[in-house]
């Protein structure tokens, strides 16, 4: 035991400790909103709107939102499902539009993408919204809000976010936390500007999404991470109030389209662990979407709207990963959970470990130009 | 270097004090008090590194194999030590004898040639033992590395010994979560930075924050007056660094700036200083051997300790076995 050991604190109390004082997040503010200090900031005012084009209009004014299979038929005034378009005036709106809630400098591994260029940083940026509402939403704070209700962290035009990946020497602008189907207007926008400049744009998202608005996304992108919630229509409805279905479809169109394309499913104790539904996604995956495409079984932890359940026991993560192995599955991770020797990437032929990580940090990378350093077998994904 | 042999023959009494029923031990009719409190205190460090030991291995993840490997070597640790233990209690005896004369004799401002070799004798003894326990220690330390993937080692090496596991360990960061290290201290610059238009009241919350860090850290690692002063100035400069920048710079560099003050703070530096200290220790002890052997310290530390890690792992190990006969349906229920 050593000379600090005793003290009964750490990282969290010290900063508590300070917390406690003048920048007490909870008390100070209301004591000083009631002296008047405050003023509630007027975020609607600060945001933008852009046209949605997967729009049409109908009769009496409404008008009818096509990015995802809601399809939202929304009266003048009314918000769309995703807490991010209004009917204005008969026309359709986008009120996700420059203003992100969350604009921070993450590992590309944070994605998670294991197979695009590890060890990278990415400027992730998110706006609040989201068309599924996930009970175990860990972002549900952001995605469960209309944009125009949050504060903006900063004004993030096509200037703003090429200057910041400039300022931090970043090769890679994500978009994540929240939902990017919703946000889709402007995510064209900024790739459009950054991405002929030798930047890459990547996604993490539940691709909720019709076919037509996923061409012009999928056009605007170079990597997808898709949470693949479940495997049956009925845990999509009473978990994600969404469908399987369309995310199934949006899966092939991405491996179609040639896109880097990994999977999450995040496994939920009593909703999604059966192992005959894991059993069948990873049948499904291995014939739609190839032996080579990464999946990765991730933790979850009691949050949001499921707060009564626990966390995912080691044992049902690490049998997902044998059944996705024994389907032939190449490269299947466990996140969440670390250390864990499935948090590494293994050379499939010669079972090498080549990447080894710890959490989202990299201990050590023994990739020769794509391929195993042992056997020279390569592996799929974005080296370089 | 006596200290390093003192304290493995301490760790040896230890072994033979948990381990073995000692009903020839003189009890005493009235204790010292100060001896009992010594006693307690004693009793409590176990327990805390017992306690400690547990958070190191929940967050570890270790394999039933890994388990079943470090009692292994634990045990035939145990029972090597145990196959000396007539002997050497024989020698711990004769020692003490000695060093009790030994006592009497240089209270009396004497040197006497003849007891003056025989207690030198009896502390070379006592230095063999503890090299003795040394070579153990090393051999089967050696064995225990090899138990462990670079990615536990990599946690090992960060642990810090504790009774509420850290938040890296208890809640880690998760794939796919918006919030990162820190959270409470950025919100915090958050909201200093949003008082930017109102310079006056801006100025009273950071004055008031900076005095609780100082006053904070001045209880916790005893600042001078000199150093009080010089930490509320680096802290004044980085929330004020933090109010200066745009909105976008702000939000690029927050984790930096939480980085910075946290780490650039009076404890944080004594803290580290104690691992690097920890480090050139374990470095000078294995100068001249591989590299790996670096880690091998820790690893005895916290791993080769048959009285904390024999029955925790058996009973791992136990319900590892249950678990398996209850059947597979339970498993979603287990926490
Ligand atoms: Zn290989």
């Amino acid at each position: 035991m050593g000379l600090f050991d005793d003290v009964p604190l750490n990282r969290r109390e010290f900063i508590k400790a300070i917390l406690k004082g003048g920048v007490a997040v909870s008390s100070l503010p209301l004591a000083l909103k009631l002296l008047g200090i405050l003023e509630e900031p007027a975020y609607a005012e600060l945001v933008q709107k852009m046209l949605v084009p997967h729009s049409r209009p109908l009769d009496n004014n409404r008008v009818q939102c096509l990015v995802c299979p809601f399809n939202c038929i929304l009266k003048i005034k009314e918000r769309s499902q995703c807490f991010t378009k209004q009917n204005d005036d008969g026309k359709l709106f986008t009120y996700a539009y420059h203003n992100p809630c969350i604009i921070s400098v993450d590992p590309v591994e944070k994605m998670p993408l294991h197979h695009y260029l590890p060890g990278s940083q990415t400027l992730t940026l998110a706006i609040g919204g989201c068309n599924l509402h996930c009970l175990y939403c860990q972002n549900w704070q952001q995605s469960q809000k209309k944009p125009d209700e949050l504060k903006m962290a900063a004004k993030m035009d096509k200037d703003e976010t090429l200057s910041a990946l400039k300022k931090k020497e970043l090769k890679i602008l994500a978009f994540n936390y929240t939902e990017p189907v919703v946000m889709l207007e402007w995510i064209i926008e900024l790739s459009k500007f950054v991405r002929p400049k030798g930047y890459k744009v990547v996604i993490g998202t539940a691709l909720y999404i019709n076919a037509e608005p996923l061409k012009a996304l999928l056009d605007a992108v170079d990597g997808v991470v898709v949470g693949l919630k479940g495997f049956t229509e009925e845990f999509y409805k009473k978990v994600t109030g969404g469908t399987l279905k369309p995310v199934l479809d949006g899966l092939v169109k991405v491996k179609e389209e040639k896109k880097h394309l990994e999977v999450v499913n995040l496994v939920v104790p009593t909703y999604n662990d059966k192992e005959e539904d894991i059993k069948r996604m990873c049948e499904w995956f291995v014939k739609n979407l190839g032996a080579e495409t990464p999946l990765h079984f991730s933790r979850f932890e009691p949050m949001y709207k499921l707060q009564n359940l626990p966390r995912t026991p080691l044992k049902t993560l690490e049998t997902a990963h044998k059944m996705a192995k024994d389907c032939g599955i190449k490269f299947v991770y466990i996140d969440n959970l670390a250390p864990h020797p499935a948090n590494d990437t293994y050379c499939p032929k010669c079972n090498k470990p080549l990447i080894k990580r710890v959490g989202l940090r990299i201990l050590e990378n023994s990739l020769k130009e794509g391929k195993c350093s042992q056997c020279g077998e390569s592996i799929p994904g974005v080296w370089r | 270097m006596r200290w390093i042999t003192v304290g493995t023959v301490f760790c040896l009494a230890c072994v033979f004090s948990f381990g073995q029923e000692r009903k020839d031990a003189p009890v005493q009719e009235k204790e010292d008090l100060l001896v009992e409190l010594f006693k307690m205190a004693a009793e409590q460090e176990f327990i805390r590194e017992k306690t400690s030991f547990i958070n190191l291995i929940n967050g570890l993840n270790l394999s039933k194999e890994q388990m079943s490997e470090i009692l292994k070597v634990n045990e035939e640790f145990r029972a090597e030590v145990e196959r000396r233990y007539d002997e050497l209690k024989e020698k711990f005896k004769q020692a003490k004898e000695c060093f009790e004369r030994w006592i009497e004799i240089i209270k009396k401002g004497e040197l006497p040639e003849k007891e003056m070799k025989e207690t030198q004798m009896a502390d070379s003894e006592m230095v063999k033992i503890g090299h003795w326990v040394q070579s153990l220690q090393q051999k089967y330390g050696e064995h225990l590395d090899k138990v462990f993937t670079d990615a536990q080692r990599a946690v090992i090496d960060d642990f810090n010994p504790c009774i509420v596991p850290p938040q890296n360990l208890r809640d880690p960061i998760r794939v796919g979560q918006a919030s990162g290290a820190n959270p409470e201290l950025i919100n915090g610059l958050r909201f200093i930075r949003s008082l930017n238009g109102k310079p006056f009241q801006q100025r009273i919350v950071i004055e008031s924050a900076v005095q609780r860090a100082v006053k904070f850290e001045t209880e916790l690692a005893h600042l001078t007056e000199e150093e009080q002063k010089v930490e509320a100035e680096r802290i004044r400069k980085l929330i004020e660094k933090a109010c200066d920048m745009s909105d976008v710079d702000f939000e690029l560099n927050k984790d930096k700036l939480a980085e910075e003050f946290i780490s650039g703070s009076a404890y944080e530096k004594l803290k580290k200083l104690q691992k690097e200290m920890e480090k050139i220790g374990s470095e000078i002890q294995k100068i001249g051997k591989e590299r790996r052997l670096r880690n091998a310290d820790r690893v005895v530390k916290y791993f080769l300790n048959p009285v904390i890690v024999e029955p925790i792992l058996k009973e791992r190990l136990g319900s590892f076995e249950e678990k398996k006969s209850s059947g597979a349906e339970k498993a979603g229920q287990n926490r």
